[in-house]
């Protein structure tokens, strides 16, 4: 049996689900923006940590042969709620960690990019081609940046807090006296199409993204505005090195971004741990998610300490 | 320059600093509020390279001019309170993003390199510490049961009265009282492993508490962000000195 671990609220949850039944194949899924109606229990057995979910129908006998989490994020802050929500994601959390049958993907090596500085640093290291990027609390140092590169600079969030990037254009230069109330990521201003590659185990999507502005998001989501999703393709060695950089993380899946210049530079900007895919399935008309459902059904633990 | 971020009544800090300053070392040190509202810096990364510098009152040091690190950070720091909770939490975690990224970026000796998990304050983060050196060192694990109400974050632990408890600091163990020093020997003899584990994990200083049965022990918790103040006197300086010993 499948474990689906999401929030209703997303729309990744409700897609995973229609796929599993569309499956057939049995599942379990837990909504985590209702955290009341299920609980965690450890039990020890033979020296080893056995988890049972229960309530709203999961009677903690049932087995979990495989995992899909994307744990619901707080979306108000009503202390009530978020500790509700954040009793059960930190015992579901505890189960995660020691859970021996596949999870897409574990918290635990989910964290990197909590921040996108480090993660840039990491991706360096595996060898793809990276932006010269600048995190700073410091006007002057923003602003030298910005002409270092040309007046090319992109800034947006250090954290995994939603930022969409924004172009640092002259009329923005008042706002770098902010900084010193918070350090902001610059980056040199990438031009070009947006790639976005999705890892499942060892296969791979690669989508195109055509786009107005410098984050399709904002085009998309916040203009409403038109853009273009299709399958595309990238070479075959940055797909493998793709692959595995993700799974030297510990990931199963992964959504990476990437922008190529009209020169063939591709640039890697970062990887998401729990990509939005339906997103990209959607309007690409990619199977990604039934990929998902794929990847989950074809490597189910025999033997599991997960019972719901 | 040793970077020493701890506050000022965190007796080990105090200790340490005392020492390196004895040694004739020169440092900067920052408390959390200092390190996270009053510090300037700019981290710049181009490929694999790294620069930048940190200014404080005035003065400029350079990235590379740091030769290693003491972070005693409690994690306690949260952003002025004119701001609304919303943006509160924004700069929170930007600040700490932006930190860890800087802090990630030294390849001098770091004690400790805590992982994002610690950042994070990831609860599950202490048990998985237990089982990985449980399964290094070949010794039972037990952990606690997750309370019924989980903390919000991770806590520093003291020592739990029942344990028998050593310090590591590097290759040095230190029995916490005279009745620890069988465990002492026994964590000894397991140094090469302790040494991977420390690595892989950035633990460079870390208790360890064990339930001791007879000549067995079993691994209980794993504090890496030890309080020491009330422990004696003499023990914190023994824990001082060689953690000094390993930023100098």
């Amino acid at each position: 049996m499948i474990l689906v671990l999401g929030s209703s609220k997303d729309s990744v949850f409700p897609a995973m689900n229609q796929c599993l039944r569309e499956s057939g194949h049995p599942f379990i899924a837990i909504d985590e923006d209702n955290p009341s109606k299920h609980s965690v229990k450890r039990e020890a057995s033979n020296g080893q940590s056995v988890y049972r979910i229960v309530g709203d129908g999961c009677t903690g006998e049932t087995p979990v042969n495989a995992i899909f989490v994307r744990h619901a994020v707080a979306r108000t802050l009503d202390t009530k709620q978020l500790q509700e929500m954040g009793h059960l994601q930190g015992g579901l959390n505890y189960m995660l960690r020691v859970a021996n049958c596949p999870i897409l993907n574990p918290p635990a090596n989910a964290l990197s990019n909590y921040s996108k500085a480090y993660q840039v640093a990491l991706l360096a290291e595996a060898g793809f081609d990276v932006p010269r990027s600048l995190v700073t609390n410091i006007p002057e140092e923003g602003r030298a940046f910005w002409e270092e590169c040309k007046r090319e600079v992109i800034f947006k969030g250090v954290s995994n807090m939603t930022t969409l990037a924004q172009l640092l254009t002259e009329d923005k230069l008042s706002r770098l006296d902010l900084l010193p109330c918070s350090p902001t990521l610059f980056q040199e201003y990438v031009a070009g199409d947006d790639y976005r590659v999705h890892v499942i185990g060892n296969e791979a999507f690669v989508t195109r993204v055509v786009a107005e502005n410098v984050d399709y998001r904002r085009t998309s989501i916040i203009n409403k505005e038109p853009i273009l999703v299709e399958a595309g393709e990238l070479d075959s060695d940055t797909v493998h090195r793709c692959i595995a950089f993700t799974h030297s993380l510990g990931l199963i899946a992964s959504g990476m971004d990437f922008k190529k210049q009209t020169s063939g530079r591709l640039v890697a900007l970062e990887l998401n741990p729990y990509p939005q895919f339906t997103f990209y399935d959607r309007l690409s008309g990619q199977p990604i998610t039934r990929a998902i459902v794929e990847y989950l059904i074809q490597n189910q633990a025999e033997e599991t300490n997960v019972f719901a | 320059m040793i970077l020493v971020l701890g506050h000022h009544d965190d007796s080990l800090t105090k200790e340490v600093r005392n020492r390196l300053a004895g040694n004739g070392r020169e440092m900067l040190c920052l408390d959390e509020q200092e390190l996270f509202s009053k510090t300037s810096f700019a981290f710049e990364q181009n490929g694999t390279h790294s620069t930048g510098y940190l200014r404080v009152n005035g003065t400029r040091i350079g990235l590379d001019e740091v030769s290693s690190v003491l972070l005693r950070v409690p994690r306690m720091w949260w952003p002025p309170e004119d701001l609304d909770l919303q943006d509160q939490m924004f700069v929170y975690h930007e600040t700490s993003a932006a930190w860890f990224a800087l802090l990630s970026s030294f390849e001098c000796p770091m004690i400790n390199r805590f992982d994002l998990a610690w950042w994070l304050s990831d609860i599950t983060y202490p048990d998985a510490l237990v089982h990985d050196l449980g399964r290094r060192l070949k010794v039972h694990t037990r952990t606690d049961s997750p309370a019924d109400l989980l903390p919000p974050r991770i806590l520093p632990k003291m020592p739990i009265p029942s344990c028998t408890s050593v310090y590591v600091i590097g290759e040095t163990v230190i029995p916490r009282e005279s009745t620890d020093r069988w465990t002492g020997n026994w964590v000894g003899e397991r140094l090469p492993a302790i040494a991977t584990w420390q690595r892989e994990n950035g633990v460079g200083l870390c208790r360890l508490d064990f339930d001791r049965e007879d000549e067995e022990l079993h691994l209980r918790h794993i504090e890496i962000f030890p309080v020491l103040n009330e422990e004696p006197a003499e023990l914190v300086q023994q824990i001082a000195g060689a953690t000094a010993e390993m930023l100098a």
